[in-house]
This record gives structure tokens, sequence and C-alpha cells, in this order.
């Protein structure tokens, strides 16, 4: 037996071998591909066809007729998805910015308490700040629609005493309804955003700030100079998640504004209605060609979603060289 | 000295604005919170616009009673239930099956099925939601328990938080089990599986609270013999006929009850969990 000749068992062999192996994962990855990219794929073909929801109607290839009419501008669902593209782009910015200030403001201000005896205090704030994230968003929804009515909401009580915001109504004006979404999702998605940097702000030692307390950096030199730079991979991630989240946006505007008409979602005027609610619309309204159209739209947004992603990388990529 | 007794003010001022800033978002956090219990507690002849402290238990006892009773709520508590649970339970089984093989083993594709979880992971749901929406009732599973748990129940999430929990185990472990005799599978069962725990249970919570608040999957799919919690309470909330406001807090509180309760009981767990899935994406 020579042992220079020995090879590497062929692929068949060492398949066999750890047969045990894609036993034990056989039950994950099938449920993977046949409910998650079998759907992908038929979601893709299906948006070059006229899919119905009505089953009798067959199934038939139209190329990018799908994709003409979302866009045209003249049909109802292209107005309205091209309405929801225009809200998206700007509730998306709105939320981010004004979500991801104060979260991160939140975790600097907090991240003070973590050290020796305040140690209490940050868990205490910690733990009061995940509250809305653990509630789901239709909870958080009906809390504050109540709270927000018209004239019978509490906080538009107290706001319409101070002489502010009278007359509006917040879940049906232009403007100010997209205001609610936004704060409503704020509210939710806050506590997870600071879970999460601060938890990365963990990992930055003690030590430098004390070295830089020596030095005599003041506490927002600290910041600026120490927490912000180390932080910056667990913010990219933040930041890439609530994108990927607020491009998706469905539950709040949907529970705001759905009513028995399944045309009203979105509100009067579509004032928020977003690409998500126009696809499950689409399935609801049972128009020919629906369901092909609603694939169209998913595609569609998927793209968008792909391209900010490589985006964000690229920015990325190009501010730390 | 004065330079010190400066310095040291500025630092309690600083301080104190820290706070302030910290409690205040903490008071918009709970206020909504602490507004529906109040209400809930209240009798039925305060103004509720004006309360603002709870003073009755009974009143409390009163309106969930009614609500429990008119409100198809206890039915809707029992379905999300139960297809929570059947979603759990699936994963716990798939996902850490999947954990194991991943964790400790190597084997022929190991990298490309791994690349294939981690894809699936940064798919959005809205691609796939429509074909697999037919795709559930073609196989005769609409409105059913299965045909909602379908979506919850393949978690990559909890594959990937899973792996994060057994970083700690060592390859040695399952070297000298296997060496000692034991299978392949026994080997995950008896050892793997419990020093597994706390993972298991974090991924159960996180899974959880995601397919309990859950309204969009729930709502295509189940029709009469379903019901999610999510979808009572929005119809409560935004309905085509009066719902006194008395009805809708204490509806919403009854349906805040276990997601509190579990983050009460767990709150290092959850909190863990979050940071460790944040902190490794």
């Amino acid at each position: 037996m020579n042992n220079y000749s020995k090879k590497k068992p062929g692929l068949l062999a060492r398949i066999k071998k750890n047969a045990a192996c894609y036993l034990g994962l056989g039950p994950f990855m099938i449920l993977l591909l046949v409910f998650v990219f079998f759907p992908i794929a038929q979601g893709f073909f299906r948006s070059f066809t006229d899919w119905s929801v009505d089953i009798r109607a067959g199934i038939h290839f139209v190329g990018l007729d799908n994709y003409r009419t979302i866009f045209d501008g003249t049909s109802n669902t292209s107005i309205r998805f091209l309405k929801s593209l225009k809200n998206l782009a700007v509730y998306v910015p709105m939320t981010i910015v004004i979500g991801l200030s104060i979260s991160l403001i939140l975790a600097l201000v907090v991240n003070q308490f973590r050290f020796g005896k305040s140690r209490r205090k940050f868990n205490a704030f910690r733990g009061i700040y995940y509250v809305p994230t653990v509630l789901p968003l239709f909870l958080c929804t009906g809390i504050w629609c109540m709270f927000m009515a018209a004239n019978t909401g509490v906080f538009t009580s107290a706001l319409n005493a101070l002489g502010l915001f009278e007359g509006v109504s917040w879940t049906t004006d232009s403007g100010y309804s997209l205001a609610l979404v936004v704060i409503i999702d704020i509210w939710n998605a806050t506590g997870f955003n600071f879970i999460i940097l601060s938890a990365g702000m963990q990992d930055i030692s003690q030590e430098m700030y004390e070295a830089a307390s020596i030095d005599g950096a003041s506490t927002f030199q600290k910041m600026t100079k120490i927490t912000m730079p180390l932080l910056e991979p667990v913010l990219f991630f933040v930041i890439i998640n609530s994108f990927i989240g607020a491009l998706q946006v469905y539950d709040i505007p949907w529970i705001i504004t759905s009513k028995a008409d399944i045309n009203s979602v979105g509100g009067p005027g579509q004032v928020i209605l977003f690409p998500v609610m126009e696809m499950v619309r689409n399935i609801y309204a049972g128009t020919t060609n629906g369901l092909g159209r609603a694939c169209a739209e998913g595609v569609v947004l998927t793209g968008i979603i792909m391209l900010i992603t490589l985006v964000l990388f690229r920015v990325r990529k190009k501010r730390t060289i | 000295m004065g330079e010190s007794n400066r310095k040291g003010q500025i630092k309690i001022n600083e301080k104190g604005i820290l706070t302030f800033m910290a409690v205040f978002w903490a008071i918009v956090d709970l206020l909504p919170v602490y507004l529906v219990i109040t209400w809930v507690f209240t009798d039925n002849t305060k103004n509720l616009m004006r309360t603002f402290v709870p003073n009755s238990v009974s009143a409390a006892i009163e309106h969930i009673s009614y609500v429990m009773h008119n409100c198809d709520i206890p039915e809707a508590l029992k379905d999300t239930m139960i297809y929570t649970v059947i979603a759990i339970a699936v994963m716990l089984i798939t996902a850490s099956l999947a954990a194991y093989e991943f964790k400790f083993y190597d084997f022929p594709g190991k990298k490309l099925f791994f690349s294939i979880v981690m894809v699936s992971m940064m798919m959005p749901f809205i691609l796939y939601v429509i074909p697999l929406y037919r795709f559930v009732f073609q196989l005769g599973l609409a409105d059913t328990y299965i045909g909602v748990a379908v979506v919850y129940m393949v978690s990559p999430l909890s594959v990937f938080i899973l792996m994060q929990f057994s970083e700690d185990i060592p390859q040695e472990l399952v070297e000298s089990a296997r060496i000692d005799g034991a299978g392949h599978f026994q080997v995950y069962f008896r050892i793997i599986l419990p020093l597994m725990r706390n993972g298991l249970i974090v991924a159960s919570i996180l899974l959880f609270l995601r397919t309990w608040g859950s309204y969009l999957w729930p709502k295509l799919i189940s029709a009469k013999d379903v019901t999610a919690i999510s979808s009572t309470i929005t119809n409560l909330i935004n309905p085509n006929f009066y719902v006194d406001s008395r009805i809708k807090v204490t509806a919403m509180l009854i349906a805040m009850l276990p997601p509190l309760i579990i983050y009460l009981f767990f709150q290092r767990k959850v909190i863990q969990g979050i940071a460790m899935s944040g902190l490794k994406g």
C-alpha cells in the first residue's frame, strides 16, 4: 500500500458517508425550497403571464404587458401603483432619518448609564424602550389611531387645546396621515434599533472613554470621535435593515385605511397607499390579470429593494477606502 | 478649585439633560400602554378623555368579560395560539437539525446549502407571497392551521440564531460521543439539543412574537375556520359600525397580554437574542 497514491475518496463515496447529514438537513431544506424558493421562481415567471384569480381562465404568456400596464399612467392600476411609489419615496427617507436619529441619540445618551452604579438605570431604560417593539404592529396602529382620532382622541384633544393641528384628520388628510404612519412606525421600531446599537456600543471598551476623559474630551466629543466611528458596522446593518423594512410598509397604513370597499385602502386620494398594499389589493379585487400584475409589482418592488441595498453597500465601500 | 468646581457643575447639568432625554422617550413609549390599561380599569361613568388614573377593578372585570363573550376573542386567541405553536414546533425540529448539521459536520455541498439559507433570509416576503398563497390553496390548506403556519415554520433566522448559540459547544464533544458509539441522531438528541436550550428558547420567543403579530398572511389564508387575533382586533379598531372606546381598549388589552407576558418573563433572553442577530448580521 503506497501512501502517496492515496486519493481523497470520490464524491459519491463522500455523499454516502455523510448520508445522515443530508437526512438531518433535509427537512429544513425541503421546506425552504418548497415554500420559499419555488414560490419566488413562480412569482417571477408568472409576472409575465395573465394570471387571474379566476381559476377557469387559463394562464398565458403575455411578455412585458403587465409591466407596461402598471407603468403606463392611464389605467387605474397604474395610477394607483405610481402613486404608491411616490408615497414610498416620501415615506422611506422620513421614517429612516427621523427614526434612526432617535434610536441613535437614545443609544448614545443611555450609553452613559452603562457604567458603574447606573447600570440599573440602563437596564430599566432598555427594558422600557423595547416594549413598543414587542407589541404587534396591528396593536400599535390600533392604539395610536384611537388616541389620534379627529375629535375623540386624547392626544389630538391635547394638541388642539394647545392650538395645534386643529381640524386635522390624522387618518385621512394628505400629509398628516403619512406623518401618522411615520409616528407609529418609529414608535414601534425604535426599541429594536436601540437594542442593536446599544449592544454594538457595549463592545467598545471603557478604557477608551477613560483615556479620552483624561485628555479632557467632552461627552459630545467622546460620542462623535469614539463611539460613532467604532459603531459604523452595526449602524450600517441597522440602516440596511430599516430600509428593507420601510420599503415593504404594509400593516400600518392598511389598518388605518381599510374599509369594506377594497379600493378604499390607502385612504381618500390614496394618500397612504404603498406598493405592498396595492399588490394585496390586486388579489382581492379579482380583476383579470390581477395576479399577474401583482407579481409584476412584486418583482418591481423587489428590484427597488435590491437596488437600494446595492447602492448602500457601494456607498459604504467608497467611504471606508 | 474653581476650575474643578466648574467642570463638576457642567457634568451634573450634562447628566441632567441626558436623563431628561432618556426619560422623555420612556414616557413616550409607556404612556399609550398606560392609558389603555387605565381606561380598562375605569368605570363607565367617567369621561375617558379625562381619565388618567384607574379607579375600578370591577369595571375592568365587567369590560373583559363582555369583550370575551361578544367579540369572538377567545376563539381568535385559541386559533392564533394553535397555528403559532405549530409553526414553533416545526421550526424547533427542522431548524435545530439544520443548525446541528451545519455546525458540526462537513459534507459535500455544505457551503452551497448554507449560502442558500443565507440568501433566503434576504428574500423579501412580498416577492413570493402571491404564488405561495395560491400554492397553499392548491394544496387544500386554505383556512387551516397548517396553511397559516406554513410561512412561519420555515425560519432561516432561527437556524442562524441556533448556530450562534452553539458556538460554545466544542467539536470534540461530538467526536468523542461518536467514538463511544453514539449514532448521528443520538448525539443530536441526547447531547446537542439540551445544550442548545437557550438558543431554542430565544428562537421560539422571536418566532412567537413574529407569528402572533402577523397580519397580512393570516388574513389572506384564513376565512371562517381559522381566526387570527390580528384580524379580530383590526376589525374592532376600524369597523364599519360604531364600537365603543371601552370595548376597543379592552380588546386591545387582551391582545396585548400574551406578547407582554412573554416579554416580561423572558426579557433578558429576548434582548440577548435580538442583539445577537443584529450584531452578527
